[in-house]
Protein backbone atom coordinates (compact mmCIF):
# COMPACT_ATOMS: atom_id res chain seq x y z
CA UNK A 1 0.00 0.00 0.00
CA UNK A 2 1.45 3.28 -1.22
CA UNK A 3 0.85 5.73 1.16
CA UNK A 4 2.08 8.87 -0.79
CA UNK A 5 0.03 7.65 -4.07
CA UNK A 6 -2.99 6.97 -2.02
CA UNK A 7 -2.53 10.77 -0.58
CA UNK A 8 -1.74 12.45 -3.72
CA UNK A 9 -5.02 11.06 -4.92
CA UNK A 10 -7.02 12.34 -2.14
CA UNK A 11 -4.78 15.46 -2.69
CA UNK A 12 -3.94 15.54 1.30
CA UNK A 13 -0.25 15.89 2.02
CA UNK A 14 1.47 14.06 4.87
CA UNK A 15 4.74 14.74 6.26
CA UNK A 16 7.03 11.89 6.47
CA UNK A 17 6.40 10.90 10.16
CA UNK A 18 2.85 11.10 9.51
CA UNK A 19 3.46 8.85 6.29
CA UNK A 20 5.63 6.18 8.39
CA UNK A 21 3.16 6.02 11.03
CA UNK A 22 0.21 5.77 8.71
CA UNK A 23 2.04 2.89 7.57
CA UNK A 24 2.49 1.16 10.42
CA UNK A 25 -1.42 1.79 11.52
CA UNK A 26 -2.69 0.37 8.14
CA UNK A 27 -0.82 -2.54 8.30
CA UNK A 28 -2.89 -3.44 12.01
CA UNK A 29 -5.99 -2.17 10.79
CA UNK A 30 -6.24 -3.83 7.22
CA UNK A 31 -5.31 -7.19 9.10
CA UNK A 32 -8.27 -6.59 11.04
CA UNK A 33 -10.49 -5.94 8.40
CA UNK A 34 -9.29 -8.87 6.45
CA UNK A 35 -11.19 -10.96 8.56
CA UNK A 36 -14.32 -9.89 6.43
CA UNK A 37 -12.19 -12.66 3.92
CA UNK A 38 -14.26 -15.66 6.15
CA UNK A 39 -17.67 -14.23 5.65
CA UNK A 40 -19.48 -16.69 2.94
CA UNK A 41 -21.58 -14.04 0.52
CA UNK A 42 -22.35 -16.95 -1.90
CA UNK A 43 -25.59 -16.97 -1.35
CA UNK A 44 -25.87 -13.18 -2.54
CA UNK A 45 -24.91 -13.13 -5.80
CA UNK A 46 -28.28 -12.48 -7.34
CA UNK A 47 -30.28 -11.10 -5.21
CA UNK A 48 -27.79 -8.76 -3.70
CA UNK A 49 -29.02 -5.53 -5.52
CA UNK A 50 -32.95 -6.64 -5.70
CA UNK A 51 -34.62 -4.62 -2.85
CA UNK A 52 -31.92 -1.92 -2.99
CA UNK A 53 -32.80 1.84 -2.70
CA UNK A 54 -33.30 3.72 -6.58
CA UNK A 55 -32.35 7.17 -6.83
CA UNK A 56 -34.94 9.72 -6.37
CA UNK A 57 -34.40 12.32 -8.99
CA UNK A 58 -36.04 15.96 -9.12
CA UNK A 59 -36.62 17.75 -12.83
CA UNK A 60 -33.44 19.53 -12.94
CA UNK A 61 -34.83 23.56 -13.17
CA UNK A 62 -34.85 26.22 -10.09
CA UNK A 63 -37.22 27.56 -7.59
CA UNK A 64 -35.61 30.81 -7.44
CA UNK A 65 -34.69 33.75 -9.82
CA UNK A 66 -31.10 33.10 -10.95
CA UNK A 67 -28.56 35.22 -8.67
CA UNK A 68 -30.70 35.43 -5.29
CA UNK A 69 -28.12 33.72 -3.24
CA UNK A 70 -24.89 34.21 -4.62
CA UNK A 71 -23.51 37.05 -2.78
CA UNK A 72 -24.50 34.59 0.30
CA UNK A 73 -22.91 31.75 -1.13
CA UNK A 74 -20.02 33.73 -2.25
CA UNK A 75 -18.97 34.95 1.30
CA UNK A 76 -16.86 31.67 1.87
CA UNK A 77 -15.00 31.76 -0.90
CA UNK A 78 -11.29 33.36 -0.35
CA UNK A 79 -11.38 34.25 -3.61
CA UNK A 80 -14.25 36.01 -5.75
CA UNK A 81 -14.83 38.57 -8.91
CA UNK A 82 -17.83 39.51 -10.51
CA UNK A 83 -19.81 36.93 -9.14
CA UNK A 84 -17.38 33.88 -10.11
CA UNK A 85 -15.09 32.00 -7.43
CA UNK A 86 -11.49 32.35 -8.40
CA UNK A 87 -8.92 30.28 -8.56
CA UNK A 88 -5.16 29.52 -9.71
CA UNK A 89 -4.84 28.24 -13.49
CA UNK A 90 -6.28 24.36 -13.55
CA UNK A 91 -4.08 23.61 -16.28
CA UNK A 92 -0.51 24.38 -16.23
CA UNK B 1 -36.70 37.88 40.69
CA UNK B 2 -35.52 37.84 44.25
CA UNK B 3 -32.34 36.23 45.74
CA UNK B 4 -34.73 33.61 47.82
CA UNK B 5 -36.76 33.05 44.70
CA UNK B 6 -34.06 32.06 42.38
CA UNK B 7 -32.54 29.45 45.20
CA UNK B 8 -35.96 27.98 45.21
CA UNK B 9 -36.27 28.40 41.84
CA UNK B 10 -32.23 26.27 41.28
CA UNK B 11 -33.23 23.78 43.77
CA UNK B 12 -36.30 22.60 41.72
CA UNK B 13 -34.62 22.97 38.05
CA UNK B 14 -32.36 20.43 38.45
CA UNK B 15 -35.03 17.78 37.93
CA UNK B 16 -36.54 18.95 34.90
CA UNK B 17 -38.35 17.15 32.10
CA UNK B 18 -39.91 18.48 29.15
CA UNK B 19 -43.26 18.27 30.68
CA UNK B 20 -42.26 19.66 33.82
CA UNK B 21 -40.63 22.79 32.17
CA UNK B 22 -43.94 23.04 29.91
CA UNK B 23 -45.62 23.16 33.33
CA UNK B 24 -43.62 25.51 35.15
CA UNK B 25 -43.74 28.12 31.93
CA UNK B 26 -47.23 27.42 31.14
CA UNK B 27 -47.91 28.49 34.70
CA UNK B 28 -45.70 31.70 34.40
CA UNK B 29 -43.82 30.22 37.43
CA UNK B 30 -40.82 31.11 35.28
CA UNK B 31 -39.98 32.73 32.32
CA UNK B 32 -37.99 30.73 29.28
CA UNK B 33 -35.93 33.36 30.49
CA UNK B 34 -35.55 32.34 33.54
CA UNK B 35 -34.73 28.96 32.13
CA UNK B 36 -32.40 30.05 30.01
CA UNK B 37 -30.25 31.61 32.06
CA UNK B 38 -30.49 29.02 34.54
CA UNK B 39 -28.68 26.75 32.36
CA UNK B 40 -26.37 30.13 31.35
CA UNK B 41 -25.44 29.49 34.91
CA UNK B 42 -24.40 26.18 34.74
CA UNK B 43 -22.21 26.44 31.84
CA UNK B 44 -20.23 29.15 33.32
CA UNK B 45 -19.78 26.72 36.12
CA UNK B 46 -18.87 24.23 34.81
CA UNK B 47 -17.85 24.72 31.02
CA UNK B 48 -14.48 25.51 31.63
CA UNK B 49 -12.89 22.35 33.02
CA UNK B 50 -15.62 20.11 31.05
CA UNK B 51 -15.54 21.87 27.45
CA UNK B 52 -19.01 20.61 26.60
CA UNK B 53 -19.62 23.90 24.19
CA UNK B 54 -17.46 25.29 21.88
CA UNK B 55 -19.57 28.56 21.49
CA UNK B 56 -22.81 29.92 23.92
CA UNK B 57 -25.08 31.46 21.66
CA UNK B 58 -25.46 34.98 22.62
CA UNK B 59 -29.20 35.66 21.58
CA UNK B 60 -30.42 33.11 23.26
CA UNK B 61 -31.38 35.50 25.91
CA UNK B 62 -33.42 37.73 23.69
CA UNK B 63 -34.72 34.85 22.24
CA UNK B 64 -35.81 33.10 25.41
CA UNK B 65 -37.44 37.34 25.61
CA UNK B 66 -39.38 37.40 22.75
CA UNK B 67 -41.09 34.10 23.33
CA UNK B 68 -41.92 35.66 26.56
CA UNK B 69 -43.58 38.17 24.75
CA UNK B 70 -45.51 36.01 22.44
CA UNK B 71 -47.10 33.94 25.05
CA UNK B 72 -47.08 30.42 25.53
CA UNK B 73 -49.21 29.64 22.82
CA UNK B 74 -49.36 25.94 20.71
CA UNK B 75 -45.76 25.86 20.80
CA UNK B 76 -45.35 22.28 21.68
CA UNK B 77 -41.29 22.88 22.88
CA UNK B 78 -42.08 26.11 24.25
CA UNK B 79 -38.69 27.45 25.66
CA UNK B 80 -37.39 24.43 25.81
CA UNK B 81 -33.22 25.05 26.04
CA UNK B 82 -31.30 22.63 23.93
CA UNK B 83 -27.78 22.59 22.40
CA UNK B 84 -27.02 21.34 19.15
CA UNK B 85 -23.80 19.42 17.91
CA UNK B 86 -21.21 21.48 16.33
CA UNK B 87 -21.94 19.58 12.96
CA UNK B 88 -25.51 20.49 12.82
CA UNK B 89 -26.84 23.88 10.69
CA UNK B 90 -28.27 27.09 12.14
CA UNK B 91 -28.34 29.35 10.05
CA UNK B 92 -26.15 32.37 10.64
CA UNK B 93 -24.49 30.73 13.31
CA UNK B 94 -20.82 29.20 12.78
CA UNK B 95 -20.64 25.44 12.16
CA UNK B 96 -17.76 23.91 12.24
CA UNK B 97 -17.78 20.20 12.76
CA UNK B 98 -14.72 20.01 15.77
CA UNK B 99 -12.79 20.97 12.66
CA UNK B 100 -10.17 23.75 12.28
CA UNK B 101 -11.34 23.70 8.14
CA UNK B 102 -14.42 25.21 8.88
CA UNK B 103 -13.66 27.15 12.31
CA UNK B 104 -14.85 30.07 10.58
CA UNK B 105 -17.64 29.03 8.18
CA UNK B 106 -21.25 29.97 8.71
CA UNK B 107 -24.14 28.88 7.69
CA UNK B 108 -26.08 29.92 4.87
CA UNK B 109 -29.22 27.52 5.72
CA UNK B 110 -30.96 26.06 8.56
CA UNK B 111 -30.90 21.74 8.92
CA UNK B 112 -34.47 20.75 8.16
CA UNK B 113 -34.23 19.41 12.48
CA UNK B 114 -33.55 22.58 13.48
CA UNK B 115 -36.08 24.34 11.31
CA UNK B 116 -38.88 21.79 13.01
CA UNK B 117 -37.32 22.65 16.40
CA UNK B 118 -37.31 26.01 15.53
CA UNK B 119 -41.25 26.00 14.88
CA UNK B 120 -41.57 23.84 17.91
CA UNK B 121 -40.39 26.61 19.95
CA UNK B 122 -37.02 25.60 21.56
CA UNK B 123 -34.23 27.69 22.24
CA UNK B 124 -30.56 26.76 21.26
CA UNK B 125 -28.06 27.77 23.75
CA UNK B 126 -24.68 26.61 21.81
CA UNK B 127 -22.80 24.04 19.77
CA UNK B 128 -21.18 21.74 21.38
CA UNK B 129 -18.20 19.85 20.86
CA UNK B 130 -17.20 16.87 19.11
CA UNK B 131 -14.67 14.81 17.27
CA UNK B 132 -13.56 16.28 14.26
CA UNK B 133 -15.79 15.62 11.30
CA UNK B 134 -17.60 13.06 13.82
CA UNK B 135 -14.88 10.69 13.76
CA UNK B 136 -13.71 8.97 16.62
CA UNK B 137 -15.19 8.14 20.00
CA UNK B 138 -13.85 9.89 22.74
CA UNK B 139 -14.23 13.66 21.65
CA UNK B 140 -9.92 13.61 21.72
CA UNK B 141 -10.36 14.42 18.10
CA UNK B 142 -11.86 17.72 18.05
CA UNK B 143 -9.39 20.45 16.81
CA UNK B 144 -10.91 22.33 19.80
CA UNK B 145 -9.65 20.11 22.57
CA UNK B 146 -11.38 17.28 24.16
CA UNK B 147 -14.72 17.47 26.10
CA UNK B 148 -14.00 15.58 29.76
CA UNK B 149 -16.41 13.64 31.20
CA UNK B 150 -18.31 14.94 33.77
CA UNK B 151 -18.31 11.98 36.53
CA UNK B 152 -14.44 12.02 36.25
CA UNK B 153 -12.71 14.84 34.30
CA UNK B 154 -9.51 12.54 33.89
CA UNK B 155 -12.02 10.58 31.29
CA UNK B 156 -13.60 10.75 28.22
CA UNK B 157 -17.08 11.85 27.41
CA UNK B 158 -17.12 9.16 24.72
CA UNK B 159 -17.43 10.43 20.81
CA UNK B 160 -17.97 11.86 18.56
CA UNK B 161 -20.89 13.56 20.49
CA UNK B 162 -19.33 14.31 23.35
CA UNK B 163 -20.09 17.35 23.97
CA UNK B 164 -23.53 16.67 23.38
CA UNK B 165 -23.36 13.88 25.62
CA UNK B 166 -21.89 16.33 28.71
CA UNK B 167 -24.10 19.28 28.13
CA UNK B 168 -27.14 17.11 29.09
CA UNK B 169 -25.16 15.43 32.13
CA UNK B 170 -23.35 18.51 33.88
CA UNK B 171 -27.08 20.17 33.48
CA UNK B 172 -25.68 22.58 30.77
CA UNK B 173 -28.71 22.27 29.05
CA UNK B 174 -32.39 19.96 29.26
CA UNK B 175 -32.09 18.05 26.12
CA UNK B 176 -29.09 17.99 23.13
CA UNK B 177 -28.84 16.92 19.45
CA UNK B 178 -26.02 14.38 18.79
CA UNK B 179 -25.30 12.43 15.59
CA UNK B 180 -24.51 9.06 14.91
CA UNK B 181 -22.85 7.13 12.80
CA UNK B 182 -21.22 4.02 14.06
CA UNK B 183 -22.12 4.53 17.83
CA UNK B 184 -21.63 8.64 18.11
CA UNK B 185 -24.63 8.93 20.15
CA UNK B 186 -25.17 5.94 21.93
CA UNK B 187 -21.53 5.44 23.09
CA UNK B 188 -21.27 9.14 24.62
CA UNK B 189 -24.77 8.75 26.08
CA UNK B 190 -23.75 5.76 28.21
CA UNK B 191 -20.60 7.21 29.13
CA UNK B 192 -22.05 10.22 30.80
CA UNK B 193 -25.26 8.26 31.99
CA UNK B 194 -27.97 9.99 29.92
CA UNK B 195 -30.68 8.86 27.15
CA UNK B 196 -28.85 8.88 23.32
CA UNK B 197 -31.46 7.65 20.62
CA UNK B 198 -29.89 6.76 17.06
CA UNK B 199 -33.05 6.55 14.62
CA UNK B 200 -33.85 4.10 12.13
CA UNK B 201 -32.17 5.72 8.92
CA UNK B 202 -34.00 7.68 7.10
CA UNK B 203 -36.75 8.43 9.67
CA UNK B 204 -34.76 11.73 10.32
CA UNK B 205 -33.62 14.09 7.70
CA UNK B 206 -29.84 15.15 7.19
CA UNK B 207 -30.47 18.07 5.59
CA UNK B 208 -28.18 20.36 6.95
CA UNK B 209 -26.37 17.76 9.00
CA UNK B 210 -22.50 18.00 7.87
CA UNK B 211 -21.92 14.92 6.42
CA UNK B 212 -19.82 12.10 7.08
CA UNK B 213 -21.10 8.63 5.61
CA UNK B 214 -24.46 9.22 3.91
CA UNK B 215 -25.50 5.32 4.39
CA UNK B 216 -25.21 5.52 8.29
CA UNK B 217 -25.75 9.45 9.43
CA UNK B 218 -28.72 9.58 11.91
CA UNK B 219 -29.25 12.99 14.07
CA UNK B 220 -30.75 11.73 17.27
CA UNK B 221 -31.56 13.20 20.46
CA UNK B 222 -29.84 12.97 24.20
CA UNK B 223 -32.00 13.34 26.75
CA UNK B 224 -32.19 12.89 30.94
CA UNK B 225 -35.03 10.70 30.66
CA UNK B 226 -36.36 8.17 27.68
CA UNK B 227 -39.85 10.51 27.53
CA UNK B 228 -37.79 13.38 26.39
CA UNK B 229 -36.14 11.22 23.81
CA UNK B 230 -39.53 10.86 22.10
CA UNK B 231 -40.92 13.73 22.59
CA UNK B 232 -37.85 15.74 20.36
CA UNK B 233 -37.57 12.46 18.01
CA UNK B 234 -41.37 12.75 17.28
CA UNK B 235 -40.85 16.43 16.42
CA UNK B 236 -37.53 16.00 14.38
CA UNK B 237 -38.57 12.86 12.52
CA UNK B 238 -40.23 12.99 8.83
CA UNK B 239 -40.10 12.73 5.36
CA UNK B 240 -37.79 15.63 3.48
CA UNK B 241 -37.82 16.51 0.07
CA UNK B 242 -34.29 17.87 0.95
CA UNK B 243 -33.07 14.23 1.78
CA UNK B 244 -34.27 12.27 -0.96
CA UNK B 245 -32.83 9.23 1.53
CA UNK B 246 -35.57 10.34 4.52
CA UNK B 247 -38.79 8.38 5.05
CA UNK B 248 -42.23 8.27 6.15
CA UNK B 249 -42.48 6.44 9.64
CA UNK B 250 -45.01 4.17 9.47
CA UNK B 251 -47.31 3.37 12.56
CA UNK B 252 -46.19 0.62 14.95
CA UNK B 253 -48.50 -1.92 15.59
CA UNK B 254 -49.23 -1.05 19.66
CA UNK B 255 -51.10 -4.29 20.03
CA UNK B 256 -47.44 -5.72 20.35
CA UNK B 257 -46.22 -4.35 23.35
CA UNK B 258 -48.54 -6.68 25.46
CA UNK B 259 -46.26 -9.15 25.41
CA UNK B 260 -42.55 -8.75 24.13
CA UNK B 261 -39.96 -10.96 23.76
CA UNK B 262 -36.40 -9.93 24.69
CA UNK B 263 -33.16 -10.81 22.70
CA UNK B 264 -30.17 -11.07 24.51
CA UNK B 265 -27.60 -10.82 22.27
CA UNK B 266 -24.46 -13.51 22.57
CA UNK B 267 -21.03 -12.10 22.41
CA UNK B 268 -17.57 -12.76 23.95
CA UNK B 269 -17.55 -11.83 27.36
CA UNK B 270 -13.71 -11.81 27.78
CA UNK B 271 -13.05 -8.90 25.69
CA UNK B 272 -15.51 -6.61 27.84
CA UNK B 273 -14.65 -5.30 31.16
CA UNK B 274 -16.39 -7.76 34.05
CA UNK B 275 -18.57 -4.98 35.55
CA UNK B 276 -19.97 -4.08 32.19
CA UNK B 277 -21.05 -7.66 31.53
CA UNK B 278 -22.43 -7.79 35.33
CA UNK B 279 -24.53 -5.01 34.27
CA UNK B 280 -26.22 -6.70 31.40
CA UNK B 281 -26.78 -9.45 33.66
CA UNK B 282 -28.90 -7.22 35.93
CA UNK B 283 -30.67 -6.38 33.11
CA UNK B 284 -31.53 -9.52 31.96
CA UNK B 285 -33.14 -10.45 35.90
CA UNK B 286 -34.47 -6.74 36.16
CA UNK B 287 -36.52 -7.80 32.40
CA UNK B 288 -38.16 -11.17 33.76
CA UNK B 289 -38.78 -9.61 36.94
CA UNK B 290 -40.84 -7.06 34.27
CA UNK B 291 -42.89 -9.97 32.69
CA UNK B 292 -41.12 -10.10 29.83
CA UNK B 293 -39.27 -13.48 28.11
CA UNK B 294 -36.32 -13.35 27.77
CA UNK B 295 -34.16 -15.50 25.05
CA UNK B 296 -30.39 -15.77 23.51
CA UNK B 297 -29.93 -14.16 20.78
CA UNK B 298 -26.48 -15.54 18.54
CA UNK B 299 -26.12 -12.68 15.31
CA UNK B 300 -23.42 -14.26 14.03
CA UNK B 301 -22.97 -12.18 10.90
CA UNK B 302 -23.02 -9.14 13.47
CA UNK B 303 -19.41 -9.29 14.23
CA UNK B 304 -18.28 -8.33 11.26
CA UNK B 305 -19.57 -5.10 11.57
CA UNK B 306 -16.60 -3.15 12.76
CA UNK B 307 -14.22 -4.24 9.90
CA UNK B 308 -17.41 -3.29 7.41
CA UNK B 309 -17.77 -0.30 9.22
CA UNK B 310 -13.96 0.39 8.48
CA UNK B 311 -14.18 -0.08 4.75
CA UNK B 312 -17.40 1.36 4.13
CA UNK B 313 -17.29 4.82 6.36
CA UNK B 314 -13.60 5.79 4.95
CA UNK B 315 -14.95 5.07 1.19
CA UNK B 316 -17.89 7.53 1.81
CA UNK B 317 -15.56 9.81 3.98
CA UNK B 318 -13.24 9.90 1.11
CA UNK B 319 -16.04 11.25 -1.30
CA UNK B 320 -17.58 13.25 1.58
CA UNK B 321 -15.16 15.14 2.39
CA UNK B 322 -13.25 15.91 -0.92
CA UNK B 323 -15.59 19.18 -1.14
CA UNK B 324 -13.35 20.42 1.71
CA UNK B 325 -10.80 21.87 -0.71
CA UNK B 326 -10.38 25.77 -0.05
CA UNK B 327 -12.15 27.01 -3.13
CA UNK B 328 -16.01 27.74 -1.76
CA UNK B 329 -15.66 27.86 2.07
CA UNK B 330 -13.46 26.69 4.76
CA UNK B 331 -9.92 27.51 5.18
CA UNK B 332 -7.48 27.97 2.66
CA UNK B 333 -4.13 27.37 2.48
CA UNK B 334 -2.36 28.59 -0.38
CA UNK B 335 -0.09 26.61 -2.07
CA UNK B 336 2.55 27.23 -5.52
CA UNK B 337 -0.57 25.59 -8.07
CA UNK B 338 -3.80 24.80 -7.66
CA UNK B 339 -3.39 21.07 -6.44
CA UNK B 340 -0.87 22.41 -4.27
CA UNK B 341 -3.78 24.88 -3.16
CA UNK B 342 -5.78 21.57 -2.24
CA UNK B 343 -3.02 19.57 -0.46
CA UNK B 344 -2.11 22.40 1.41
CA UNK B 345 -5.18 23.19 2.69
CA UNK B 346 -6.20 19.97 3.66
CA UNK B 347 -3.26 19.27 5.55
CA UNK B 348 -3.95 22.04 7.36
CA UNK B 349 -7.77 22.34 7.91
CA UNK B 350 -8.16 17.96 8.74
CA UNK B 351 -6.37 16.27 11.79
CA UNK B 352 -4.61 13.20 11.90
CA UNK B 353 -7.39 10.76 12.45
CA UNK B 354 -9.62 12.47 9.62
CA UNK B 355 -6.65 12.49 7.05
CA UNK B 356 -6.28 8.60 8.12
CA UNK B 357 -9.85 7.87 7.51
CA UNK B 358 -9.54 9.25 3.80
CA UNK B 359 -6.87 7.56 3.21
CA UNK B 360 -8.20 4.80 4.21
CA UNK B 361 -11.33 5.25 2.10
CA UNK B 362 -9.38 6.17 -0.90
CA UNK B 363 -7.67 2.55 -0.42
CA UNK B 364 -10.57 0.39 -0.77
CA UNK B 365 -12.29 2.20 -3.53
CA UNK B 366 -9.07 2.24 -5.56
CA UNK B 367 -8.06 0.32 -9.26
CA UNK B 368 -7.85 -3.23 -7.90
CA UNK B 369 -8.92 -3.53 -4.63
CA UNK B 370 -12.15 -2.35 -5.48
CA UNK B 371 -14.16 -5.88 -5.13
CA UNK B 372 -11.80 -7.45 -2.60
CA UNK B 373 -12.74 -4.36 0.29
CA UNK B 374 -15.73 -2.45 -0.93
CA UNK B 375 -17.54 -4.85 -2.94
CA UNK B 376 -16.93 -7.24 -0.39
CA UNK B 377 -18.05 -5.09 2.38
CA UNK B 378 -21.30 -4.41 0.93
CA UNK B 379 -22.21 -7.66 0.39
CA UNK B 380 -21.65 -8.51 3.87
CA UNK B 381 -23.74 -5.62 5.03
CA UNK B 382 -26.13 -7.12 3.20
CA UNK B 383 -25.64 -10.26 5.06
CA UNK B 384 -25.61 -8.58 8.60
CA UNK B 385 -29.06 -6.81 7.69
CA UNK B 386 -30.49 -10.38 6.83
CA UNK B 387 -28.85 -11.79 10.16
CA UNK B 388 -31.25 -8.91 12.25
CA UNK B 389 -34.41 -9.77 9.82
CA UNK B 390 -34.17 -13.39 11.01
CA UNK B 391 -33.40 -12.63 14.59
CA UNK B 392 -36.78 -10.19 14.28
CA UNK B 393 -38.82 -12.52 12.68
CA UNK B 394 -41.45 -12.82 15.37
CA UNK B 395 -43.15 -16.10 13.06
CA UNK B 396 -39.80 -18.05 12.70
CA UNK B 397 -39.40 -17.22 16.70
CA UNK B 398 -38.21 -14.41 16.91
CA UNK B 399 -37.66 -11.18 19.20
CA UNK B 400 -39.29 -7.70 19.66
CA UNK B 401 -36.15 -6.46 20.61
CA UNK B 402 -32.52 -7.10 21.11
CA UNK B 403 -30.17 -6.43 24.33
CA UNK B 404 -26.26 -5.53 25.09
CA UNK B 405 -23.90 -3.72 26.42
CA UNK B 406 -23.25 -0.39 24.72
CA UNK B 407 -19.15 -0.47 25.19
CA UNK B 408 -16.87 -2.59 25.83
CA UNK B 409 -15.61 -0.80 28.76
CA UNK B 410 -17.00 2.55 30.96
CA UNK B 411 -15.71 5.93 30.46
CA UNK B 412 -11.62 5.59 29.84
CA UNK B 413 -9.06 8.11 30.51
CA UNK B 414 -8.10 10.49 28.49
CA UNK B 415 -4.91 9.65 25.95
CA UNK B 416 -5.70 5.74 26.76
CA UNK B 417 -6.74 4.93 23.32
CA UNK B 418 -4.69 8.03 21.29
CA UNK B 419 -2.13 5.77 20.18
CA UNK B 420 -3.37 2.79 18.65
CA UNK B 421 -6.55 4.20 15.98
CA UNK B 422 -7.97 0.18 16.04
CA UNK B 423 -7.69 -0.20 19.56
CA UNK B 424 -10.11 2.99 19.27
CA UNK B 425 -12.50 1.35 16.49
CA UNK B 426 -13.14 -1.03 18.62
CA UNK B 427 -15.14 0.76 20.64
CA UNK B 428 -17.71 0.55 18.09
CA UNK B 429 -18.33 -3.42 18.42
CA UNK B 430 -22.02 -3.13 20.02
CA UNK B 431 -22.89 -0.12 18.28
CA UNK B 432 -22.32 -0.44 14.77
CA UNK B 433 -24.22 -3.75 14.17
CA UNK B 434 -27.43 -1.68 13.97
CA UNK B 435 -25.96 0.53 11.72
CA UNK B 436 -25.13 -2.06 9.34
CA UNK B 437 -28.88 -2.61 8.92
CA UNK B 438 -30.27 0.78 9.27
CA UNK B 439 -32.09 0.21 13.09
CA UNK B 440 -32.94 2.18 15.79
CA UNK B 441 -31.20 1.59 19.43
CA UNK B 442 -31.28 3.58 22.36
CA UNK B 443 -28.76 3.81 25.16
CA UNK B 444 -30.52 4.26 28.24
CA UNK B 445 -28.50 4.54 31.90
CA UNK B 446 -28.09 1.66 33.65
CA UNK B 447 -26.22 2.07 36.91
CA UNK B 448 -22.40 2.89 37.32
CA UNK B 449 -19.56 0.92 37.76
CA UNK B 450 -17.30 0.58 40.97
CA UNK B 451 -15.71 3.76 40.07
CA UNK B 452 -18.77 5.69 39.82
CA UNK B 453 -19.07 5.81 35.93
CA UNK B 454 -21.98 5.32 34.36
CA UNK B 455 -22.76 1.78 32.49
CA UNK B 456 -25.56 2.00 29.27
CA UNK B 457 -28.00 -0.59 28.37
CA UNK B 458 -28.48 -0.75 24.38
CA UNK B 459 -31.86 -1.92 23.20
CA UNK B 460 -31.59 -2.23 19.39
CA UNK B 461 -35.29 -2.86 17.57
CA UNK B 462 -36.37 -3.68 14.13
CA UNK B 463 -36.69 -0.02 11.47
CA UNK B 464 -38.89 2.09 12.77
CA UNK B 465 -39.34 0.39 16.04
CA UNK B 466 -38.80 3.51 17.95
CA UNK B 467 -42.06 3.32 20.00
CA UNK B 468 -40.52 -0.23 21.05
CA UNK B 469 -37.94 1.35 22.47
CA UNK B 470 -39.50 4.19 24.22
CA UNK B 471 -41.92 0.97 25.90
CA UNK B 472 -39.50 -0.42 27.23
CA UNK B 473 -37.03 2.52 27.90
CA UNK B 474 -39.86 4.42 30.27
CA UNK B 475 -40.62 1.02 31.69
CA UNK B 476 -36.88 0.05 32.92
CA UNK B 477 -36.23 3.43 33.42
CA UNK B 478 -38.74 3.19 36.74
CA UNK B 479 -37.73 -0.17 37.52
CA UNK B 480 -34.20 1.00 38.08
Amino acid sequence: MEIEKLAKLARINLSSEEKEAFQKEFEAILGYISTLKEANVDGLENDFFKNKPVNKMRLDESNHEAGKFTKESLEGAPFAEDGYIKVKHVFE
Amino acid sequence: MRKTDILKLNMSLNNLTIKKTQELLKSKQISARDLVSYYFGKIEEKNKDINAYLEVFGDALGEAERLDKEGFGRKVLFGVPLAVKDNILIEGKTCSAGSKMLQNYRASYDATVIKKLKEAGVIFLGRTNMDEFAMGASTENSAFGATKNPFDLTRVSGGSSGGSASAVAMDGCLVALGSDTGGSIRQPASFCGVVGLNPTYGSVSRFGLIAMASSFDQIGPMTKTVEDAEIIFNIIKGKDAMDSTSSLTPDFDDKKFLKLKVGVLKYDKSGVDKEVNESLEKSVKILKDMGYELTEDNLEKAFHSVSCYYILVPAEVSSNLARFDGVRYGLFKEGKSLTEDYMETREAGFGLEVRRRIILGTYVLSAGYYDDYYTKAQKVRELIRMDFDKAFDLAGGGVDVIISPVSPSTAFKIGEKTNDPLKMYLEDIFTAPAKMAGLPAISIPNGFDSKGLPIGLQITAPRFGEKLLFEIGKKYESNL
